[in-house]
């Protein structure tokens, strides 16, 4: 039993260390412990219980980075634009408390659902892998005509889309979402602020007024958009994340950080319920846990979800501590360069991990950001990146 | 400024507020992964005791390996205890277990009108 829990704080440590720095994956973790000697050695169980705590706590973490550096992952993208303007007004902190709530709720939200899920997902299951890419398609479009410049909003979501298109398809390239969304939603904010000589102002830890209502709904658009993708192939948090805005006429930047925090934890954790439930994991830590669990009983799915609980509660402490430190931090700094430095990183990173190709792909994918920011289109059109393939990959299937 | 704007943070009711309930949730988490840590593994049961009604249920049995035949990824064992005997199907790879004393855990299955257990893991006794 203590083998457990040492697990479950060792994962979340890890899940920590993977939240917070930019580029490194709890996939490559998972890959590292299944590739190691340790399942020979260490039991089964073990090992997936340090899974799941450190995926989980890598869901409150990885808001931090994407709000105070402007590094996102795909379940963050959407989050570094209004994270930065929240940031810029001194409010860095209240940006990243706002996706922890989000988490928070959103987690004993999924698990209080976890029977309705038991009963209903085989039987939805065919249903909404057909359905979905229609969902998604009248969402986009949706997206696009509330748009007030709706030519330019179609042709970033068209560029984006081609770029997401080939990028995906780019044989040599090692994982191509890290130069993709790291260009397109990243270095191009930062260039724009290192260009600008942005000055960040003293950073305030005031609570950000939400009502109950505008929680709620955040909350619900999180949870169902969070369930049509999550048991799903080749969707994730952000097609889920284009999914929830269809639930407003148009969405506060405060509701939107909410939401976007609550999916990314409700994404992981309802796929280790696909894992049990279809056989099918659709994230990484789903991968690295079906492959460790010789059998997956009942038992074991309540066990996960005990650790999900633990890891998660710990993680609103561990996430709001650290973000705290960040927006003391961050102040001291010169902004500029600091902008420039994660720029730099960011290059480095992309040749280390993706090679050349990835460095091609982050210039493209930085230059189409910044052009979306000085047509003053809304950058959610830039998910056509992952939109896009998705789209056509499933209407393709349909011809 | 900085450290008592911290401390304010701290003291702000609804960051308080939400500090205790996560407290409390993971209290309530460690406290169902102790009960379920030691109830995780099926109850052992005999071999007599396993019928249709068991189908697809996780069962414990232990006994003595009577009979093992070797198939192509498929091992089929017939296993013994006191009250009875049945098959158990493995897809692992196994050594020689005839006559040997295991402990079998798996999932209650019908084939060809027969219940059986396939079995997820296997190990000495």
């Amino acid at each position: 039993m203590f083998s457990l829990f040492f697990a479950l704080l060792l994962g979340i440590l890890a899940g920590t260390f993977t939240g917070i720095v930019p580029g490194v994956h709890i996939n490559l973790v998972a890959v590292l412990l299944l590739s190691s000697g340790l399942m020979k050695t260490v039991p089964s169980l073990v090992l997936a219980v340090f899974v799941v705590a450190m995926a989980i706590t890598h869901t409150f973490l990885d808001f931090i980075p994407s709000v105070f550096l402007g590094a996102p992952e795909p379940g963050t993208s959407l989050s570094v634009l209004p994270g930065h303007r929240f940031l810029l007004k001194g409010k860095g902190y209240a940006a990243v408390k706002l996706t922890v709530i989000g988490s928070y709720f959103g987690l004993l939200f999924a698990l209080v659902l976890i029977p309705l899920f038991l009963v209903t997902v085989k039987a939805i299951y065919p249903f909404l892998s057909k359905t979905l890419v229609f969902v998604l398609l009248g969402i986009v479009a949706l997206l696009i005509l509330k748009e007030r410049k709706k030519l330019l909003a179609l042709v970033i979501f068209l560029l984006s889309g081609l770029l997401g298109l080939a990028t995906l398809n780019l044989a040599p390239l090692k994982q191509p979402l890290l130069p993709l969304l790291s260009g397109l939603f990243g270095t191009s904010l930062l260039s724009l602020s290192f260009l600008r000589n942005v000055k960040l102002p003293k950073q305030g830890f005031k609570e950000i007024k939400l009502t109950k209502k505008e929680t709620f709904k955040a909350l619900g658009a999180g949870m169902v958009s969070s369930s049509l993708v999550a048991f799903l192939p080749g969707v994730g948090p952000a097609q889920a994340a284009i999914i929830s805005t269809a639930f407003w006429k148009k969405i506060t930047n405060k509701a939107f950080l909410v939401v976007l925090g609550s999916i990314n934890t409700i994404v992981m954790l309802l796929s280790f319920l696909s894992l049990y439930l279809l056989g099918k994991p659709r994230t990484g830590a789903a991968v690295a846990v079906g492959k460790l669990l010789s059998w997956f009983s009942f038992n074991h799915l309540l066990m996960l979800a005990a650790v999900a609980l633990v890891a998660g509660s710990i993680a609103v402490f561990i996430t709001l501590w650290l973000a705290k430190r960040f927006a003391l931090k961050l102040v001291q700094l010169n902004y500029k360069w600091l902008c420039f430095s994660v720029i730099l990183f960011v290059v480095c990173l992309t040749i280390a991990i993706s090679g050349l190709y990835g460095l091609l792909v982050l210039a493209v994918a930085t230059s189409l950001g910044i052009a979306t920011i000085l047509l003053y289109v809304r950058k959610m059109h830039l998910m056509g990146c992952l939109l896009f393939p998705v789209i056509i990959q499933h209407l393709g299937g349909f011809s | 400024m900085n450290s008592s704007v911290s401390l304010k943070a701290l003291k702000s009711i609804k960051i308080m507020a939400l500090l205790k309930l996560s407290l409390i949730t993971a209290l309530i988490g460690i406290t169902a992964l102790v009960w379920l840590s030691l109830n995780l593994e099926p109850k052992l049961i005999s071999i007599s005791s396993i019928n249709s009604e068991l189908i697809d249920s996780w069962v414990k049995v232990k006994g003595s390996v009577v009979e093992q035949k070797q198939f192509e990824g498929l091992t089929l064992l017939n296993l013994r205890d006191d009250s009875g005997e049945i098959k158990v199907i493995s897809r692992m790879a196994l050594e020689n277990l005839t006559s040997k004393q295991v402990e079998v855990i798996g999932k209650v299955v019908e084939y060809k009108g027969q219940i059986e257990i396939e079995a997820t893991q296997i190990k000495y006794v």
